[in-house]
């Protein structure tokens, strides 16, 4: 008795966007209307396809005529054997064949909608008030509520928007939105943003280091970076590498902008990066020097300026 | 000018007199006339009062010219001479004022009349117009950087000169009507009549405080008594004050004619005369501050540095009366050095800063007030950056220990200076220090030097840092 064959079309993404119940063993794919599976692709010839399968159960591929061929990782064929996992391309179509006996994986426990939410709401609620009680210690003028809670709710606003926009592209691209895993990623980035900052200023502080406080923000482009990478994998999980190196270059990228832009400053006579006090006494770690030792580092200074002055060779 | 007139008054604006008419008259009024405005509180008091107004240079601004004022002018004709800086290239005016015959064909002026010259003899030349409208070219034979004078050649020997008064400054007495002469605002020779009112006080160099209505474009022209005998040189007035003008003493003047060699040196030495004059006179400068020393002042719970020399002027300030309350009260103390002489129109020398501000919280909690500490600390460079004149800025920071051998508080020091491109070891250095001992009270100080050796500067620093002491 012939098996049911299932064609699935697949989006770019690999994620199914419309499948198609046929009746083996055999069947035509194509353009035309003679086809059992119609593919409305330009690029695809009106009998393009055509799939047999044998008595073992095994599922054959074969181009229906000389000049259209399909392409499986990559290479054109004119006949192949193809498994439940096999995605092939004609035209611009990635298609996927199976029939009734495939196995499905064993269902994986759906996380209960109530609970995931609790926890993305409590995520939520540590970071804004994490961010409120940094607004109130670093208030010092007259409180005034209307002001901080404005701050607030700009701070939430921009964090429902950025996770609205990635929710708006996995719905374009992968069909589904998924504004809590995108909330979750938003708000977790944020909490890590919030505390990364407070470590680094802390250490900039703690350390009189002008060199953590100058070079503390290469950190918040990584930290984006991993941002981004997680809301693609949630858009789409396939081309992982390909993701983490597009985003590694734009992550190398805007660090270097940054420095360079930096140097330039440096250059038109912008103050050099100097770690603020911004944090009471008790946070100093850095051993108080003797003024000998000060001014042993400020006389090491001298020859860099020296140098500065015979790089410009301006003569008297 | 020297900028240092600056530091007289707080709110104080200053400006040369004899430079950038051909930056347009119309902006130079404008400038002077929105400054006084700013300044008085109204534009009716700057329409009035404002030195550079044309309804306020009319006779309700200038007292009556007297009978000797019109025989000194009378005398005074074929020896005043006005000075164009001009382009060498298209022959157009880039600046004006006045200069006075001591010789045959000898003129004092000021500095600052020829410096563009000085410092670009390629792009400039100075040419002379006298009160009869000959014109000729003149070279600059010498100057003196430090009280702001040159002596100029010109291209053929006058019949006139004026001569010196030889009566010391002391002899003068204040009052006694002085007799300035130029051409301002490139109008046209004019005679001005006023008050000597004696040295400046609080000045590093020696100035005359005439009281007179000296204006762009009379610097270097002479200030004579009822004798006719030069007394001072116009060089400045101040913006913020009605009729407060500057003299420089007629002593300077006869030192550098005395000194200087008649034959005209090579215009491209000219520069490396500047430099050698501006490490010297700086040098001086540092080494008498060091002779005067330092003195302690309180703050709170500290004791820090003020410099004890008397050419220092210092001003409090406080937020206590600000509405809403303050959260953090702060007290100031400013102290300005009038110190600064002029080198381009873009760069004054010789400033100092020493200021303490002690700020002490009211109801910030130890995170809120480090918060507003952070917005306190900044450096405080004597003039602004300009890439034509200073290497960047390099800074070292770290916690130190303050006081004499170390037995003051901990404090975050932070030490920031740039190089001068064209002055060989000449350095602009910024020093800040901000308490760390205490969660709800601090002091911030701050130590700028300009144009020092960086020997001059670690050492004022050292003692800067080390005079830094609490009060257990």
């Amino acid at each position: 008795m012939a098996r049911v064959i299932w064609v699935e079309i697949l989006s770019r993404s690999g994620h199914v966007v419309a499948r198609h119940r046929c009746a083996g063993p055999e069947l035509r794919i194509g353009r035309s209307y003679q086809s059992d599976v119609i593919i409305d692709d330009p690029a695809v010839a009106p009998d393009h396809l055509r799939v047999s399968q044998g008595e073992d159960g095994a599922i054959l591929v074969a181009a229906s005529g000389a000049g259209c061929p399909f392409v499986i990782h990559g290479e054109p064929r004119e006949r192949s054997l193809v498994d439940g996992d096999t995605v092939l391309r004609i035209g611009h179509t990635s298609l996927r064949i199976r029939d009734e006996a495939y196995v499905v994986p064993a269902a994986t426990p759906a996380a209960e909608p109530r609970r995931l939410w609790l926890a993305l709401s409590a995520l939520i609620v540590v970071t804004l008030l994490i961010n409120a009680t940094l607004i109130w210690l670093n208030q010092t003028v007259e409180p005034k509520f209307s002001r901080d809670a404005a701050a607030m709710a700009v701070l939430g606003g921009a964090l429902v928007a950025w996770s609205g926009v990635w929710a708006l592209i996995s719905r374009i691209f992968a069909g589904a939105a998924r504004l809590p895993r995108h909330l979750s990623i938003a708000a977790g980035a944020l909490l890590l943003y919030t505390v990364y900052n407070i470590l680094a200023e802390a250490a900039a502080f703690s350390l009189s280091s002008g060199a953590i406080a100058a070079n503390f923000q290469s950190g918040l482009w990584v930290l984006g970076g991993i941002t981004c990478f997680l809301h693609l994998q949630t858009i789409a999980p396939s081309r992982k590498w390909l993701k983490a190196g597009a985003i590694a270059l734009l992550v190398i990228g805007g660090i270097a902008v940054q420095v360079a832009g930096r140097l330039e400053q440096l250059k038109t006579g912008q103050q050099p990066s100097i770690a603020r006090t911004s944090f009471p006494p008790a946070f100093r770690l850095a051993h108080a020097k003797s003024a000998d030792q000060f001014f042993a580092a400020v006389d090491g200074l001298r020859g860099k300026l020296e140098a500065d002055r015979k790089a410009d060779g301006a003569t008297p | 000018m020297p900028a240092g007139k600056r530091a007289l008054a707080s709110a104080a604006v200053s400006g040369m007199i004899g430079r950038n008419m051909v930056f347009a008259p119309r902006f130079v009024l404008g400038l002077l006339l929105a400054v006084a405005m700013l300044w008085r509180g109204g534009p009716a008091a700057g329409q009035n009062n404002s030195p550079s107004s044309p309804q306020s240079t009319g006779p309700a601004r200038t007292a009556p010219v007297s009978s000797t004022a019109e025989r000194i002018f009378e005398a005074a004709r074929g020896k005043i001479l006005q000075i164009r800086t001009e382009l060498a290239a298209s022959g157009r005016q880039t600046s004006l004022g006045s200069a006075f015959l001591v010789d045959g064909d000898l003129a004092i002026t000021n500095y600052h009349v020829v410096s563009q010259y000085i410092l670009e003899p390629d792009l400039y030349r100075l040419e002379y117009f006298t009160t009869a409208s000959d014109h000729g070219g003149l070279n600059v034979l010498g100057f003196d950087i430090a009280d702001d004078l040159a002596l100029v050649k010109i291209d053929r020997a006058q019949p006139e000169h004026f001569a010196f008064d030889p009566r010391k400054l002391d002899d003068l007495i204040k009052g006694e009507q002085l007799y300035a002469m130029g051409n301002p605002l490139d109008i046209g020779f004019a005679i001005v009549e006023g008050t000597y009112n004696g040295l400046v006080d609080r000045s590093y160099t020696p100035h005359i405080h005439f009281s007179g209505a000296v204006n762009p474009g009379m610097s270097g022209g002479p200030a004579v008594a009822s004798n006719g005998d030069v007394v001072g040189i116009n060089v400045a007035t101040r913006l913020d004050g009605e009729l407060v003008s500057f003299l420089v003493p007629a002593q300077y003047a006869v030192a550098l004619l005395a000194s200087t060699p008649r034959d005209p040196p090579k215009p491209e030495t000219l520069r490396g005369e500047l430099a050698r004059q501006i490490a010297v006179r700086q040098s001086e400068l540092y080494a008498k501050l060091e002779t005067f020393g330092l003195q302690s002042a309180s703050f709170g719970p500290y004791s820090a540095a003020e410099s004890k020399a008397n050419w220092f002027t210092c001003w409090g300030q406080t937020n206590a009366e600000q509405v809403p309350k303050p959260r953090a009260m702060i007290e100031n103390t400013n102290c300005t050095s009038d110190s600064d002489i002029f080198i381009a129109n873009d760069l004054h020398i010789g400033h100092l800063y020493v200021t303490h501000s002690y700020i002490r919280s009211v109801d910030l909690n130890p995170f809120q007030f480090a918060t507003y500490l952070a917005t306190q600390n900044g450096l405080q460079w004597p003039a602004r950056w300009r890439e034509k004149w200073y290497t960047p800025p390099r800074c070292t920071q770290d916690f130190a220990r303050a006081g004499g051998a170390g037995r003051g508080p901990p404090v975050e020091a932070i030490w920031c200076a740039r190089a001068y491109k064209v002055f060989p070891d000449l350095y602009d250095v910024a020093l800040t220090t901000i308490t760390q001992d205490r969660s709800s009270e601090a002091l911030v100080s701050r130590l700028s030097l300009q144009a020092v050796t960086y020997e001059a500067a670690q050492k004022l620093g050292r003692q800067f840092l080390e005079a830094l002491t609490w009060h257990e």
